[in-house]
Order: C-alpha cells, then sequence, then structure tokens
C-alpha cells in the first residue's frame, strides 16, 4: 500500500500527520510527504539527498514534517525504523517514508505525484474554520477529492473519530476499500455504521447479500457494524444530524449512485457542513 | 426454559436475527421454534410449471422450506431449533398471532432492519401483530455485541411495569444492565438529569432487591425527544414497554438501530 500525504505549511496539515502515522503503522505502507510550495520557492528536495536548491522554510518544514512523522511512531516497532548502524535492516523489513516537495498548482500537483507515485490513499488536512479549503490556496481538499483516481481521506482538524460511517449503495464494492474501511476501524478503535442507500422501500436482494456477506467479514475480525437504511432522498438530512461520526466513508465509484447524489457541489456542502473527516473509497 | 417463537424469511433481517438470537443463546436457554409464511406476491420464477405438475400450493410450501432449511442450515440455526420450521400459509400477521395463540409462547423474535426514517418503525408498531401482541417481541434491528450492555427504558409512569419483563427473561444476562427513566420535555434544548426523583428510584431499588439484581446505573433524565433518543442508540438490547405511535417513546425508539425488546402493558409475568 502507498500513502501520500499532502501538505502545506499550515497548522491543519501538521495536525493530519498523527492519523497517518497510525495509518502507515497499521497498514505497513509506504508514506509520500508531499508539501505544495505555495510562494512558489524554487525548491524540490527528496530523502536520497538530490537538492535543487536549498531554502530553508521549505526543507526546514519537510524536515519538520518528516520528524513529527517518526515521532509519532514507536522505534520498535515503527517499519519505517532507520537502518541500524550494523547496517541490517530491522527484523528484514523496512518501509519508505519518501518526501517531495512540488510547487505550482496544489491540485495538479498532488495528483500528478499520486499518479506518478501510485498511491493506494490521499491524505490531506483541511481547516473546519475555512469550510475545508487551504489557506491562499482555496478548495483544494475538494478538487482532490473529485478527481483523484485513488480513494482520498480528508482529514478535519482535531476532530476524534469514535465512529465511522460507510454508506453503500450497490454490490459492486472492491476489497481494498473494504479493507480500507476496516484499517479505519481498528485504527481509531471506532464503532462502525454502515447505511445502505435505497431508493424504495426495501433492500435489492443483491445489496442484502452483499450485506450478509459484509457482517460475516467484519465480525471475524470482531466488529459489529451497525445497519441502517436511508433513503437517497433523505441522505443529507441524514448525514448532517449531529455530529456523530468523526469519519464518514463513501464509495464514490462510476457505479455508484453517490455519484449522482453528490454531484461536486453536493460533495462540497458536505465538506463544508460537516465535521466529521471523509474517506472518499475508489 | 422459555418457548419462543423465531419468524423467518429468507432475507438478511432474518439472519441478522438468527445469529443475535446465537449470541443470548450462550447465556439464556430457549425452547425456541421456527416459522415461515410464504410470501406467495414474492418476485421471480412461478413454482410448478414445469412437465412435472403439482398443485400451485404445494409447490409454494415446498420452496418455502427448502428456502428456510437453507437458512438454517446456513446460519446453523438448526442446532437451537426444536424441530422443523413451521410453514404456515395465510396473511402473515394473522398467521403468527394464531400460533402465539395457539401455543402461548413467552416472546417473539423476528429481524427487522433500521432505518432513518421513522414511518417503516411506527407502521410496524400500528401493524395487527404488533396491536394485539400477546407476549414481549424481540425485534433484532442489528447484530450487536453484548458487552453493550442491556438497557431498559420508560417514563414515569411505564418503568415499573417493565422490570418484570427484564426480571422475567434477560436476569441471567451477564451484561451491564443500566436503567433510563425518561420525562420528555421538547422545551429543553439539554438532557439534565434529575436528582429529586428519589421516590420512583427508590420504587426501582426496591425491585432490583427483591429479584436479588443490581442494576448499574438508575438514571432519570428530562430533554426533548431527539435529544433523549442519543441515550439509547448503542446498546446490545433495548427494552421498552410497546409504546403509542404518537408518544415520544415510539419516536425516540424509532431512531434506535439497537435490538428493540417490547412488552406487552398487561399481562402476568409469571
Amino acid at each position: 500500500m502507498r500513502i501520500l500525504f499532502a501538505a502545506d505549511e499550515h497548522s491543519y496539515s501538521a495536525k493530519a500527520l498523527p492519523q497517518v502515522a497510525r495509518l502507515g503503522k497499521n497498514t505497513w505502507a509506504d508514506i509520500t510527504l508531499l508539501l505544495i510550495n505555495s510562494k512558489n520557492t524554487p525548491v524540490f528536495s527528496d530523502t536520497s539527498g538530490i537538492n535543487d536548491s536549498k531554502t530553508p522554510p521549505v526543507d526546514g518544514m519537510m524536515e519538520t514534517y518528516h520528524q513529527q512523522l517518526l515521532g509519532y511512531l514507536d522505534p520498535k516497532t515503527s517499519p519505517y525504523s532507520q537502518v541500524r548502524s550494523d547496517g541490517n535492516a530491522k527484523n528484514g523489513f523496512h518501509k519508505h517514508i519518501f518526501t517531495r516537495v512540488r510547487r505550482g498548482n496544489p491540485t495538479r500537483e498532488i495528483l500528478e505525484e499520486a499518479k506518478k507515485d501510485d498511491s493506494d490513499l490521499i491524505v490531506i488536512g483541511c481547516s473546519t474554520q475555512k469550510d475545508c479549503t487551504w489557506k491562499e490556496s482555496g478548495n483544494v481538499p475538494l478538487k482532490v477529492a473529485r478527481d483523484a483516481d485513488c480513494s482520498v481521506m480528508i482529514i478535519k482538524e482535531e476532530k476524534k473519530i469514535n465512529r465511522v460511517l460507510c454508506c453503500l449503495d450497490h454490490d459492486n464494492i472492491s476489497q481494498e476499500s473494504l479493507e480500507m474501511v476496516s484499517q479505519m476501524v481498528t485504527l481509531f478503535h471506532a464503532d462502525l455504521d454502515i447505511v445502505v442507500l435505497t431508493e424504495k422501500e426495501d433492500v435489492q436482494k443483491k445489496i442484502e447479500e452483499k450485506l450478509s456477506w459484509l457482517i460475516n467479514y467484519y465480525s471475524t475480525k470482531n466488529i459489529f457494524p451497525y445497519i441502517e437504511l436511508v433513503k437517497l432522498a433523505s441522505l443529507e438530512a441524514f448525514i448532517s444530524q449531529e455530529a456523530r461520526w468523526g469519519l464518514i466513508a463513501m464509495w464514490m465509484g462510476k457505479k455508484s449512485i453517490l455519484e449522482r447524489v453528490f454531484p461536486t457541489n453536493k460533495l462540497s456542502r458536505l465538506l463544508k457542513a460537516n465535521e466529521s473527516s471523509v474517506l472518499l473509497l475508489r | 426454559m422459555q418457548d419462543v417463537l423465531i419468524a423467518l424469511q429468507t432475507d438478511l433481517a432474518s439472519s441478522i436475527a438468527i445469529r443475535y438470537v446465537c449470541l443470548i443463546e450462550n447465556f439464556v436457554r430457549f425452547n425456541m421454534q421456527a416459522v415461515h409464511i410464504p410470501d406467495v406476491d414474492e418476485n421471480g420464477h412461478l413454482p410448478s410449471r414445469g412437465w412435472v405438475h403439482q398443485s400451485w400450493e404445494n409447490a409454494i410450501v415446498e420452496r418455502a422450506e427448502k428456502g428456510i432449511a437453507r437458512l438454517l442450515q446456513k446460519e446453523n440455526l438448526h442446532r437451537y431449533s426444536m424441530g422443523e420450521p413451521k410453514i404456515l400459509s395465510g396473511q402473515r400477521d394473522q398467521a403468527i398471532l394464531e400460533e402465539l395463540q395457539y401455543k402461548s409462547y413467552d416472546f417473539f423474535i423476528e429481524g427487522f432492519l433500521h432505518s432513518f426514517e421513522p414511518d417503516r418503525f411506527f407502521k410496524k408498531l400500528d401493524s395487527d401483530l404488533y396491536k394485539n401482541m400477546p407476549c414481549p417481541a424481540l425485534m433484532v434491528q442489528n447484530l450487536v455485541n453484548l458487552d453493550r450492555g442491556i438497557q431498559i427504558v420508560g417514563t414515569p409512569d411505564t418503568i415499573l411495569s417493565v422490570l418484570p419483563w427484564f426480571f422475567k427473561f434477560w436476569h441471567d444476562l451477564p451484561v451491564k444492565t443500566d436503567i433510563l427513566v425518561c420525562h420528555f420535555d421538547t422545551s429543553k434544548k439539554k438532557v439534565a438529569t434529575l436528582e429529586n426523583d428519589t421516590h420512583l428510584i427508590c420504587s426501582i431499588k426496591e425491585s432490583e432487591l427483591n429479584h436479588g439484581k443490581k442494576f448499574d446505573t438508575i438514571r432519570s433524565v428530562n430533554g426533548s425527544s431527539t435529544k433523549l433518543a442519543l441515550l439509547i442508540r448503542d446498546h446490545a438490547l433495548v427494552i421498552s414497554l410497546l409504546p403509542e405511535t404518537s408518544g415520544h417513546m415510539a419516536h425516540i425508539l424509532a431512531t434506535s438501530p439497537c435490538p428493540i425488546l417490547l412488552c406487552p402493558k398487561s399481562k402476568t409475568h409469571s
């Protein structure tokens, strides 16, 4: 698994780092820390030591993020532990943290890096006070969420994740996205609610079969999800009620009716109006 | 041992109900009888249309038997069930009611998927089956880990009538049990604990002493139904009297995704 953490220089990005560390530790993913240099300072650096130029603020920030990320991990169990002085990799495993700096249009740069990196998940922090935007760059999180080919997790500042809400609207769900939800629930010791979107009163037989399979799948991991039926027309009202969920997960593939229910403007509203972090599964 | 009737369809709700019953069965032993009423309007291939001629009714029953047998096999209920599942014909509510009255079961179980829109729940409460329910009905909406404990919920007028049902059936379940007495007040924006409800709390404590069971917490609270509903969302079982559809209690129960035991108002609990 490969996680791309896209950050700018503001505090909401730093506050998303602990979640990236937890995700990395749980999934043993390679992590790329991507710093978007919105001030257009001509800097490119990576851990292999190739630097086109050395501008302290950007390199310093990247170094801070890198050290902070390592600081959230226990060196004894971290898959990212430094190679020992005797040159042997710990226990034969060694996962990587790459660092990258890009400048230019933040959304385009993040999407390009995700493609180049073959990322499975983009993690991006945003401010809750500024309608889930990036200072100076606007609604980067929304645009990344909308246009990325992989799953995207948008982490709101200081929101504790006690419950994960997963919206299911069809039976064609990828194994990777199920694993991702399972990881989130385990990671945050959270409860899982699966919302089944219905157009009529009844649930389609195929979705029922998938749900039955899901209950089996999750109960073997000692996760007992709540199943709840919600009519499509009530979905926004349902999601907006109380700040019950720390994380809302939605499957946004081509076959999803969520694509229809949540076109860009609605997705934007969901991100802005809700205090929950959002995971868009693909 | 309690005599229990479980109504099964070949659907997810029944599957969840079976799994939940299997969790409880580790602590409370049942004599369980499964019942199935075939849905003759069900979509799909019509039975008995091939060259082997059977009566339409026989074919329906045969298909239902096979479907339920498959479900029981899949969910391992055959380990707990007494005898073969009964396949009854006729209108579902009426057929179940007749069976409940005929054999005087101690309680009834069915799966019922929880819906955000309360109308489905209200419709259920308004059904002939629930209006005339002769025994407690366990409505299994989700499969929940028993560690979450039991919440007995009622108003000052109903709470003491719920307790005998709890003592009769769930006394032996080794899980945390809390009591919540709700004073509905639509003007309240927050839930407040009432410290002066001592008379009612004393009566509850007296009841627990008589039955040798200690409740973990007894709380008397007031607030709007929307706020109080949040207090009954995360339990392995919520126990209440069967509420009136129009009342506040029905509204808070409708929002709870937990399994709910709905007890009739009047019946001897011996």
